[in-house]
């Protein structure tokens, strides 16, 4: 018997079952959605076309013509700025329109109500913006032909198109929603997160994407939160005219008018900060926040800060040597010859817009010939790298052949080698390399030839499929995912730890060991030789992105050195002229010691450099400085003040003797001490943070919450001036500002667990965990295999890494 | 009696599902299947004015888009798939070029392109390669309608690239 319930389930049920099946076969069959985009030149470009004869011209001829200061712009803000939160106020009707469009499908997720979070990006008014509000880069080629035919070349112009990001970012909007590209695409297509395009409904015609960082998008950026990176910029409603008074006046105009007042369209265009280096900073430094990868803060890369440390920005005491001033535009936007008409050329001469610098499989890939041969001839440019093929270990002897060529030896058939190279980083105003290091592939190539040019030992080759040698001394990192795989494609969401980090930071020294046996039957001579090479980007990556059918990317020799080894008497060499005077060779491997953590031989090598230059202070507070990490603080207390003795003021020396002052409790002449420095270097994030310390331990708190305020102006991510300001503004009764401080250094502190999933990843990968140690040896010779330095239970590789 | 309160109660529910049943198709509808390469907007872009979207799967390896200007006879098509040999699927798609054909440098692994004339319209094709998978673009515009100020050949360039961009 079936009832009235047992109807109404069946009828129920077999209502449900057919809508579902109507709904399959509409969804399969009929997939048809009436869309009501319009195209661009229809709906999205609401720019105002002033006629000619409007108001604005009528004073052109009284007009300022020098660049305003924006408003916007605090080069040095006392304290900690987030990123600006979204206003919505102030915007035209028709960009009002347009975001209400826009926001109607936008995907807010969990991010809240800001229209670039997980990126900084943020813009005039607080709301979307229309794209076709931003000139078009053929708009103002019109009359900037040389800017255009450089920036259409540049890796600015394709910063999103190309497949090398396209691989990645596709990822993180396949797994995680393409909201959280917006990290991503806060510098990588400003238009396209600005607009409101990424989101899964999209409305925003996407046509910009060809243009990457189009003219209309850097020049209409009128301000810069702090250097936190992230796309850290607060862009402008671009304009590319202003008034008479100065008010910018949105979208293109007609030529005639630009012709007419070229000073109100510079002043719209152009901003003083353009030229500095904390403009760079707003993209080129990254980290990736708790909302991207779920996890905590931590550091992707930050060009802007290692340049900051480097001796170009002349803000840090602490380099070991200095130089001219010289800003990230200063290398990457060189003044080249105007070959083609352009109205910003001064003295035929026009800031590159190039922007050369290590991206070569870019135009390799569009065929950019101009741009690669000139990217290739940058990167062998300008002394950039030093290397040094230092000093030679014969049967293990305890007595060096060094500096070698500057002193005599003799070696047999059947000796066994080690050669140490050293490789400056001597002219790059950041690490070698840097930012996207785990895409990039920078390595040392070294060779030993016999007599006949049969290779005796080789380390760092190429094979046959392109792949580098694993065992290769590569300038990279390793990010590793909590399971301790290797963090492949990019997909940095996804790091947790950084197994190892072998790059070179600006102005110092990397000692490379290779250990290799001259053949039984070896005459008349070697010839050893140690060459830099990169390649952009590293071939497993090229692999993912385009299968293994692609063609060779290049490979650039960035820097060498070459040395004939006679079998039998060596005598001594006049030097090369590529190589260092031998009081910096003695230097560079004094710091290369330093950081292996050979406290002992880099005293003797700074020793070295004391004998040769006696008058140089830098060498006695070398000394001192590795003393102090040796913890050997009398000597180090000696030889500092012989620093200061031949150099008195020298900040560098002050800095250091301040922190044997701390040690010795002598804290009134610590504190004057690093004062000094900070009155000589007012941006070094070093002494800023140690006279906080100081003052912080000498009870006074108040002007050592200025001192890490000063830090974090310099360097917002700094974990102790977050600490410490947590401590000092609680005891100070500003709770808020306390709580804040504490939960910036709670995500931003490196997670204790961290390493364990570094050591997963070097657990299974024993071709490779050498590299992790400072000190260690490439070689083929039995004794030296990297597995034998594993602890028991250790496997094998399984394959890409 | 029973008989009728039975029925009654039955109705009320049979109602209730088929107005779920509706809600939900109309839900479904809304949120139709995105082209998984390009957006409806860019699209219209192309095609100068409002599109109507079309998204099926030929095959479990297939996305084929179909956007089209209701009343222009315009259209913009995207097919994509996965063959066993990417290889020769490719130089057999891109042979209907002919000899007219020409290497698009910068999109995909590689592609290329040409413009085919027809009767009362011409085509713009693109045929390239994205690892193991194929596009093929096909664009009519109608001779009738009026031109963007951008060349066509550069416009579906512009479109192979987002396309194969999205495939990467």
């Amino acid at each position: 018997m079936i009832d009235g319930v047992t109807i109404r389930r069946r009828l129920g049920f077999c209502c449900v079952v057919g809508c579902v099946l109507v709904l399959a076969a509409f969804a399969m069959l009929t997939q048809t959605t009436v869309v009501s985009a319009a195209p661009q030149a229809a709906q999205q470009a609401t720019q105002q076309v002033p006629q000619q004869g409007t108001q604005y011209q009528a004073a052109a001829k009284t007009a300022d013509t020098s660049f305003p200061t924006s408003p916007a712009y605090k080069p040095v803000s006392p304290g900690y700025n987030p990123p600006l939160i979204p206003q919505h106020a102030d915007v035209t009707p028709e960009r009002a329109a347009w975001a209400d469009r826009v926001r109607k499908s936008y995907n807010f997720s969990i991010l809240g109500d800001n229209i670039s979070l997980p990126g900084n990006a943020a813009v005039e008014g607080g709301d979307f913006i229309q794209p076709g509000a931003f000139p078009t880069a053929e708009y103002c080629a019109h009359c900037h032909k040389q800017a255009y035919a450089e920036w259409r070349q540049a890796l600015h112009s394709n910063s999103f198109r190309t497949p090398f990001y396209r691989t990645s970012v596709n990822i993180v909007m396949q797994t995680k929603g393409i909201q959280f590209a917006r990290h991503c695409d806060s510098c990588h297509n400003p238009i396209a997160v600005l607009s409101g395009g990424l989101t899964q409904d999209s409305i925003v015609d996407r046509k910009f994407d060809r243009d990457g960082l189009t003219c209309s998008t850097c020049h209409s950026i009128v301000g810069l939160q702090s250097t936190l990176g992230n796309g850290g910029y607060v862009m402008g409603v671009p304009a590319v005219m202003t008034d008479a008074n100065g008010k910018r006046i949105p979208g293109e105009v007609p030529y005639s008018d630009i012709l007419a007042h070229p000073d109100w369209h510079a002043r719209a265009v152009m901003q003083p900060f353009y030229r500095s280096p904390e403009f760079c900073a707003a993209c080129h430094k990254a980290n990736l926040p708790n909302p991207l990868n779920g996890y905590k803060w931590i550091r992707a890369f930050t060009a802007y800060d290692e340049w900051q440390d480097s001796k170009f920005s002349q803000r840090n005491p602490l380099t070991f040597y200095q130089t001219d001033f010289k800003t990230c535009q200063g290398c990457h936007m060189e003044r080249e010859t105007a070959v083609l008409q352009e109205p910003g050329a001064k003295k035929g001469t026009f800031a590159s817009h190039r922007w050369l610098a290590g991206n070569t499989a870019s135009p390799f890939y569009y065929g950019f010939d101009e741009q690669l041969s000139k990217t290739i001839a940058f990167l062998k440019s300008g002394n950039y790298l030093n290397v040094d093929l230092f000093a030679l270990q014969i049967n293990g002897g305890k007595t060096l052949t060094e500096p070698l060529g500057r002193a005599a030896f003799t070696l047999n058939a059947g000796d066994t080698v080690q050669s140490f190279v050293v490789i400056q980083n001597k002219n790059i105003g950041h690490s070698l390399i840097p930012e996207v290091r785990d895409l990039y592939e920078a390595w040392v190539k070294f060779d030993v030839t016999d007599d006949a040019g049969k290779t005796i030992y080789q380390s760092g080759f190429l094979y046959p499929n392109g792949a580098l040698d694993e065992r290769a001394h590569s300038f990279t990192n390793r990010p590793v995912n909590k399971d301790g795989v290797f963090v492949d494609n990019h997909m940095v969401w996804t790091i947790h730890s950084v197994a190892y980090d072998n790059t070179v930071p600006a102005g110092r020294s990397v000692l490379v060991r290779y250990r290799f046996k001259v053949p039984q039957d070896a005459k008349g001579k070697l010839t050893i030789s140690a060459r830099v090479e990169y390649r952009h980007l590293r071939q497993s990556y090229l692999n993912n992105i385009f299968g293994k059918d692609h063609p060779a990317y290049p490979v650039v020799e960035l820097s060498a050195r070459t040395r004939t080894l006679k079998i039998g008497e060596n005598a001594v060499e006049s030097p090369d002229a590529v190589d260092n005077p031998d009081w910096m060779r003695w230097n560079n491997i004094g710091i290369a010691y330093l950081d292996q953590l050979q406290y002992a031989d880099a005293v003797e090598a700074f020793g070295e450099v004391v004998k040769l230059r006696p008058d140089y202070a830098d060498g006695y507070t070398n000394i001192a400085l590795t003393e102090m990490a040796w913890e050997k603080f009398s000597s180090a207390r000696t030889a500092i003040n012989k620093a200061l003795e031949l150099a008195p003021g020298n900040a560098r020396a002050l800095y250091y003797r301040a922190l044997l002052e701390r040690r010795n409790s002598e804290s009134a002449e610590e504190i004057a001490d690093l004062k000094k420095v900070v009155e000589l270097y007012p941006q070094s994030r070093d002494a800023r943070r140690e006279l906080g310390v100081a003052y912080y331990q000498q009870h006074y708190p108040q002007l050592a919450i200025e001192q890490f305020e000063s830090l974090q102006a310099i360097d917002p991510d700094d974990v102790a001036a977050h600490y410490n300001l947590a401590i000092l503004y609680r005891r100070a009764g500003m709770k808020d500002k306390a709580r804040e401080q504490s939960a910036l250094f709670a995500t931003k502190k490196q997670d204790p667990g961290a390493p364990t999933y570094s050591y997963d990843f070097l657990r299974q990968h024993p071709e490779i965990v050498t590299e992790s140690f400072p000190w260690h040896v490439h070689s083929d010779l039995e004794g030296n295999a990297a597995a034998k330095t594993l602890p028991p239970g250790t496997s094998q590789s399984t394959g890409k890494y | 009696m029973n008989v009728m309160r039975i029925a009654k109660s039955t109705r009320q529910w049979l109602l209730w599902t088929i107005a779920c049943g509706v809600l939900l198709v109309a839900t479904t509808a809304v949120h139709a299947e995105n082209c998984p390469w390009l957006n409806a907007a860019t699209a219209a872009g192309v095609l100068g004015g409002p599109v109507t979207m079309l998204v099926t799967h030929p095959n479990a390896t297939a996305v084929s888009c179909d956007f089209s200007r209701s009343g222009t006879g315009a259209s913009l098509r995207i097919d994509v798939t996965t063959p066993e040999d990417a290889a020769a699927a490719f130089a057999k798609a891109a042979a209907k070029c002919g000899t007219e054909k020409r290497k698009l440098i910068g999109v995909g692994n590689e592609a290329v392109g040409c413009t085919l004339p027809e009767s009362s319209s011409t085509v713009e094709h693109v045929v390239g390669r994205v690892r193991g998978r194929i596009f093929v673009l096909h664009w009519t515009r109608m001779s009738n309608t009026p031109q963007s100020s951008e060349a066509p050949v550069d416009t579906i360039q512009g479109v192979a690239e987002a396309v194969a961009g999205s495939m990467f």
